[in-house]
């Protein structure tokens, strides 16, 4: 009797001591989430009401008066990785069986590589399509060097509120899996209200999307590990968003790209 | 003994061999560069990446431990691939043990985009330190590791996973049987870590 007693008793305390830490515990999280949520509020209302110390004056910044504020360093250096003294980096950090090294200097030449495939292929498309004029300062490519991400390449053409953007996805390896989804008409049919349906861009099979919000999304798998993908705002119909699509060179892309 | 004598002569053939791979993927990448033939020299250099992959591994190999407790390693099951293309660059695989309810493997890939997962589950202890109990996020010769465990549908436990991740790799090291947590704990901090960790990175 006496020990069942003590047994409840130690329960007792127990859970009672459990329930105070858990109350601890939960009473610190609301402390600091109402501590961060303060914090982001008066991050928000400062720019706008100009209180604080962030009084536009270029030494100070908006989280410690006392900081200086960067005034300009140049950038970075972003010319793409010299892929022959890589490739040479590569064979003696092999030789002396710095493998690490060796590595490191194979995935540069590599990016290297990638990159002048990148530029081919954006020198090779077109200035304009459908009467809208590249943006030359939203060109970018880029690259893992090696992995499961691969070669990417963007383009966008503007005119006014209608605007078409074009990605170049390449040699990465979540295509494989794509193009077969792709290649599978099966997945084309479905229920309901269709917001997408298979087509073909100069003969090559694709898929193109339609939604109120963001428009028109073409997408078309090239050879083994390659997907173009358009995206255009407001275009007038899936015709005029087709007809922007036809105007390139696919064969020229898929080419430049190697793909068979 | 036998068996790491065998060993450590198939590594050195192996390693002949490779380098040969290697200086061949290299200089036909070279000469595809040279001539302007981009995918060409793409497609050699993922070869030579492939090949120092191989290297890695081998050298990883000879830092695993060639026991694991009481299981010895089987020393024809040992396999280094790279696979710098897909979904995983450097792949060494060992297993020990040979009872069908009594065996381990370890298992080191890197560039892999699991490890994204792993880390997440990681960094947040809270989540995974709490429901059915099964997981739980412990430190092995200071790298955070992440502990599942196994069991039947009589609560006995049946194997457990230690995956502990650094840079963009992952060691898993895959448990079959019943065993405590405190045991795999300790067959866990057997493992050279470190020296794995200074070779693969």
């Amino acid at each position: 009797m006496l020990k069942s007693k003590i047994l409840i008793t130690a329960i007792a305390v127990l859970s009672i001591s459990i329930a105070c830490s858990a109350q601890g515990v939960l009473g610190k999280l609301k402390q600091k989430a109402a501590q961060a949520g303060e914090k982001a509020l008066e991050k928000k209302v400062q720019p706008k009401t100009g209180t604080g110390n962030n009084t536009g004056t270029p030494n100070q910044t908006t989280e410690n008066p006392g900081d200086p504020s960067n005034k300009g360093g140049g950038g970075l250096v972003v010319t793409p990785p010299d892929v022959k003294q890589s490739m040479a980096d590569a064979e003696t950090a092999f030789k002396s069986a710095n493998y690490s090294e060796a590595r490191y200097a194979i995935k540069q030449a590599m990016l290297g590589v990638e990159m002048e495939i990148g530029q081919n292929v954006l020198k090779s498309l077109p200035e304009a399509v459908a009467g809208l004029k590249k943006d030359a300062e939203a060109d970018q490519v880029t690259s893992m060097g090696a992995g499961w991400v691969g070669l990417t390449i963007h383009r966008e053409y503007e005119n006014g509120d209608k605007q078409l953007r074009m990605d170049i996805a390449n040699n990465s390896a979540w295509m494989s899996s794509y193009n077969a989804y792709m290649a599978n008409a099966n997945y084309a049919t479905t229920g309901g209200q269709q917001n997408w349906k298979q087509t073909k861009v100069k003969g090559y099979k694709g898929i193109i999307e339609y939604s109120d919000a963001s428009g028109y999304k073409l997408s078309v798998p090239l050879g083994q590990s390659s997907l173009i993908v358009w995206e255009g705002v407001n275009f007038a119909s899936e015709q005029d968003m087709m007809n922007a699509a036809n105007a390139f060179d696919i064969d020229g892309i898929k080419k430049t790209l190697g793909e068979k | 003994m036998k068996n790491l004598i065998l060993s450590i002569l198939t590594l050195s053939l192996c390693t002949v061999v490779m380098a040969q791979e290697f200086d061949k993927s290299l200089a036909s990448a070279k000469t595809a560069y040279n001539s302007g033939n981009l995918e060409d020299a793409r497609f050699n250099l993922e070869n030579a990446l492939r090949e120092v992959d191989v290297a890695i591994g081998k050298e990883i190999m000879k830092v695993l431990p060639t026991t694991l407790g009481a299981l010895a390693y089987n020393v024809k099951d040992d396999n280094v691939s790279g696979m710098s293309a897909s979904f995983a660059g450097l792949y060494v695989h060992r297993t020990y043990g040979t009872a069908q309810d009594k065996n381990a493997n370890i298992d080191i890939v890197s560039d892999s985009p699991m490890m994204a997962g792993i880390s997440a589950i990681l960094s947040m202890p809270m989540i995974m330190n709490s429901g059915d109990g099964n997981q739980k996020v412990i430190k092995i010769q200071g790298y955070k590791t992440l502990l599942t465990k196994q069991a039947d549908e009589n609560g006995l436990v049946t194997g457990y996973d230690v995956q502990t991740p650094f840079g963009n790799s992952m060691l898993t090291l895959h448990y079959n049987g019943n065993i405590s947590e405190a045991e795999i704990t300790k067959l866990a901090s057997s493992i050279p870590l470190e020296k794995i960790i200074n070779v693969a990175q």
